[in-house]
């Protein structure tokens, strides 16, 4: 919401002083406009990707967040079934419409996270996937047809720490670690009603030094201009301070000094979840829907992408200079340049397309035979 | 002679008949001196406490005890799971208490929990070890003897909501046969009523269903058969501890100060911390000690004594005594060591016999090799001395032509010397 504000206001001017400035105003004051016009028109994409231990709260939270159910029909585990669970993926996509504005969110979920009793590298199913992602829009952006890529990849990573700790564990330690270099990582403490205001600073103390101490790279949020207005600074400190977020969840809506609230009912009191004197939800709302939904996209595609993607050319480059005696159909130049590495793929692609289009013509045939 | 005796007491009186009091006798008070007697000696009881690291087991212990034990905040780093025992000696009015809590410390941290049970096993295992060597020993004092055996274990579950985590059930149905489990919901101001409800039912359901066998409040005692009854009912416990005093009307209550409003610990309504207490502590504490005793160590010392050979009858169903076994044991240990040491002599009468045959043969060997080269060396010997004489022959032989054709020379030369003289000597005549 206060992004929208800001940049209306910035237009406003123009419009005032219009007879005077007329002579030397261009236009191009517009373009925020025009951005907006063709953003709202081709839709946005996010994926967002949840972690952590079962029983942390996380499906409640997403359904609070996005205030959609996105797990019926959810099949939950016994514990002697979870003895020796793998980690499974699973991918949940809803398409959610407001104010015109049309959000395509993935919501990619990682059940049997923890849960085993054996969890050397449970991690690893995940770090697979977040890669394939890349490896899939490397592919897809080295190919000929590029108009409509589909970008899968994950955005941002909640992880969810649990308050009945000291701390993190070894096991949030090695999950961050093995993924702080490939997508943003957004903390969070869950469960946030089992602990008093000095039990949840004390936490979070403690997680942010443990970060520190482990040198973990959590998601930091950019800093914001010097000409940003004080209370946007002020808001920008206060979030950063806050982290790591301490959320509470809820999908029941109850009756609070006479009003419905979203929150959890107790016999010693209610809970409410956007109450910013209960939980810092608001907060991570704001953050991750509001404010830098954008800047976790942008992250993404300039930081944690280009690192994946100059790995793999690399890689890709140093294996070609050893291959070099083998007999390849296709006259390979061990040049450590990009170009030779997109030449192949576009020949590969070219024989595809060459391929495709032989099965077109049979099929016609076949039609027309009939 | 003393074995048929005990047979005819034994024999004589088939079953006890009973019989009814004239007046008061006074032997009603066998209890009360049994229990003034206990109250001197003094009791110990030893809690186990496992849970997850950071899951609230020191503060309801203090909450429970209503005192402050001094334990350290444990870390989540810790390589494997220890257990870390600390007595401590209370007193209430006149009844003292040896309690001894064993904290279970790092457990459920390390990524991989395979192993973590072990340790916590071997230790309920060598306190058990423990009592019964005392209890074989010849000179014993079990009256004196610190009974460390573990009377309980509170098991923390992780108020996820859900159900059990993997290592709670794998842990627990290693523990059930060792030791009196009860299990408690930690931390249980984190789950709403309906929720609670839930939770409880599925966590008995996955008990019931693995086939745990958690601690049952005995039904049998009629003083307290009704309350355990309902109890039973309400397992596992939602507790919440704390130490902390809070205003809460006129009065200062332990509990928990939320924004939203204040968790009592002795509010019933609030969580069962109350229930916990009265049947740990106040109820069945004894019963608990009795369990340990006669079901948990008597299912160990079975155990480990049909493993040494013990055995209650033999073949013919004739009952042993221990010390016949114990007897008969030692008998076979003895012959068994002496048959080992004739093997070893045995062993090592052989070893010396073959390296003194090698050693001759060795011997024999070297000797033939001497032989063989004096042989040869006196060959060449007289090979050299043949070829001397030979060569001396020749010398000589040589010798004398040279002689002789010296000789022959002087000769030839004198006859031509003379000849010319005689030449001469022609013409000078």
């Amino acid at each position: 919401m206060s992004t929208g504000l800001r940049y209306k206001s910035k237009l406003a001017t123009p419009a005032e002083d219009k007879q005077d400035i007329d002579k030397q105003y261009v236009g191009f004051a517009t373009l925020p406009n025009q951005v907006h016009r063709k953003s709202v028109k081709k839709g946005f994409d996010f994926t967002l990707m949840v972690a952590g231990e079962s029983g942390l709260g996380k499906s409640t939270l997403v359904h609070s967040l996005f205030l959609t159910d996105l797990y019926k029909d959810r099949k939950l585990l016994s514990a002697e079934e979870r003895i020796s669970q793998t980690v499974e993926i699973l991918k949940h996509t809803v398409d959610i419409e407001e104010k015109g504005v049309k959000l395509k969110l993935t919501i990619v979920d990682t059940p049997g996270f923890g849960d085993a009793v054996n969890n050397s590298e449970c991690w690893k199913p995940i770090t697979d996937y977040v890669d394939q992602q890349f490896e899939q829009y490397f592919r897809d952006e080295s190919g000929l047809n590029r108009k409509n890529i589909q970008d899968n990849r994950v955005h941002c990573c909640l992880y969810f720490i649990s308050p009945f700790g000291h701390g993190l564990r070894p096991v949030d330690v090695g999950f961050m670690k093995a993924l702080h270099e490939k997508v943003n990582i957004v903390p969070l403490i869950a469960k946030a009603d089992c602990l008093v205001p000095s039990e949840i600073r004390k936490l979070k103390e403690r997680i942010r030094e443990e970060i520190d101490k482990f040198g973990i790279h959590v998601y930091q949020f950019p800093e914001c201009d010097s000409d940003e207005d004080e209370d946007f600074k002020q808001q920008d400190r206060e979030l950063k301070e806050s982290a790591p977020f301490a959320v509470i969840g809820s999908n029941t809506v109850v009756e609070a000094k006479g009003q419905r609230v979203r929150g959890r009912l107790y016999p010693w009191g209610i809970v409410e979840v956007e109450n910013q004197a209960h939980c810092d939800f608001v907060k991570l709302r704001n953050m991750l829907i509001r404010t830098h939904m954008h800047d976790l996209k942008d992250v993404t595609c300039d930081v944690h992408y280009e690192n994946y993607r100059a790995h793999c050319i690399q890689q890709m480059t140093s294996k070609l200079t050893q291959d070099n005696r083998m007999e390849s159909p296709i006259p390979i130049l061990p040049l450590p340049t990009p170009d030779a590495e997109t030449e192949k793929l576009i020949r590969m692609k070219d024989e595809e397309l060459r391929r495709m289009q032989e099965m077109l013509q049979k099929m016609k045939q076949q039609m027309q035979d009939q | 002679m003393a074995a048929t005796d005990l047979e005819r007491f034994s024999n004589a009186e088939s079953e006890p008949r009973s019989l009814s009091l004239g007046g008061h006798v006074g032997f009603d008070s066998l209890p009360d001196q049994l229990v003034s007697k206990s109250v001197t000696q003094g009791f110990s009881f030893n809690i186990l406490c496992v849970g997850e690291t950071g899951i609230g087991k020191s503060t309801l212990m203090n909450t429970l005890f209503n005192t402050t034990f001094e334990t350290e905040e444990a870390s989540h780093h810790e390589e494997c799971v220890r257990l870390r025992p600390q007595t401590y000696d209370l007193q209430e009015s006149n009844v003292q208490l040896k309690l001894t809590i064993v904290d279970a410390v790092g457990f459920g941290d390390q990524i991989n929990k395979d192993e973590s049970y072990r340790p916590i096993v071997d230790y309920i295992d060598a306190q058990f070890e423990n009592y019964l060597q005392e209890e074989l020993k010849i000179r014993r004092s079990l009256f004196d003897y610190h009974d460390t055996r573990i009377h309980v274990c509170l098991y923390f579950i992780t108020p996820t909501g859900h159900s059990l985590k993997s290592l709670d059930l794998v842990t627990m149905k290693k523990l059930d046969s060792k030791v009196n489990i009860i299990p408690i919901i930690a931390k249980a101001d984190t789950i709403s009523k309906s929720e609670l409800h839930k939770f409880k039912i599925k966590i008995m359901g996955e008990l019931v269903s693995n086939g745990v066998q958690i601690y049952q409040f005995p039904t049998d005692d009629e003083a307290v058969a009704e309350i355990n009854a309902v109890m039973n009912a309400h397992l596992p416990f939602a507790v919440v501890g704390s130490t902390e005093e809070v205003k809460v009307g006129n009065k200062l209550v332990r509990a928990r100060q939320y924004p939203w409003g204040v968790v009592q610990v002795e509010n019933e309504n609030h969580c069962d911390f109350v229930k916990l207490r009265e049947m740990l502590i106040r109820v069945n504490m004894e019963d608990l000690r009795e369990q340990t005793h006669s079901r948990h160590y008597e299912l160990y010392r079975r155990c480990k004594l049909e493993e040494m050979g013990f055995q209650d009858s033999d073949g013919d169903s004739q009952p042993f005594s221990l010390q016949e076994t114990y007897e008969a044991k030692r008998k076979e240990f003895l012959t068994e060591l002496q048959r080992k040491e004739e093997e070893m002599r045995q062993m090592f009468v052989n070893k010396v016999k073959e390296t003194e045959l090698e050693l001759k043969e060795k011997e024999r060997e070297l000797h033939e090799k001497f032989e063989h080269l004096k042989r040869i060396h006196q060959e060449e010997k007289r090979k050299v001395e043949e070829k001397r004489r030979e060569l001396e022959e020749e010398t000589n032989a040589f010798n004398r032509r040279k002689a002789a054709v010296e000789a022959l020379q002087a000769q030839a030369l004198h006859a031509t010397l003379q000849q010319p003289l005689r030449k001469d000597k022609d013409k000078k005549n």
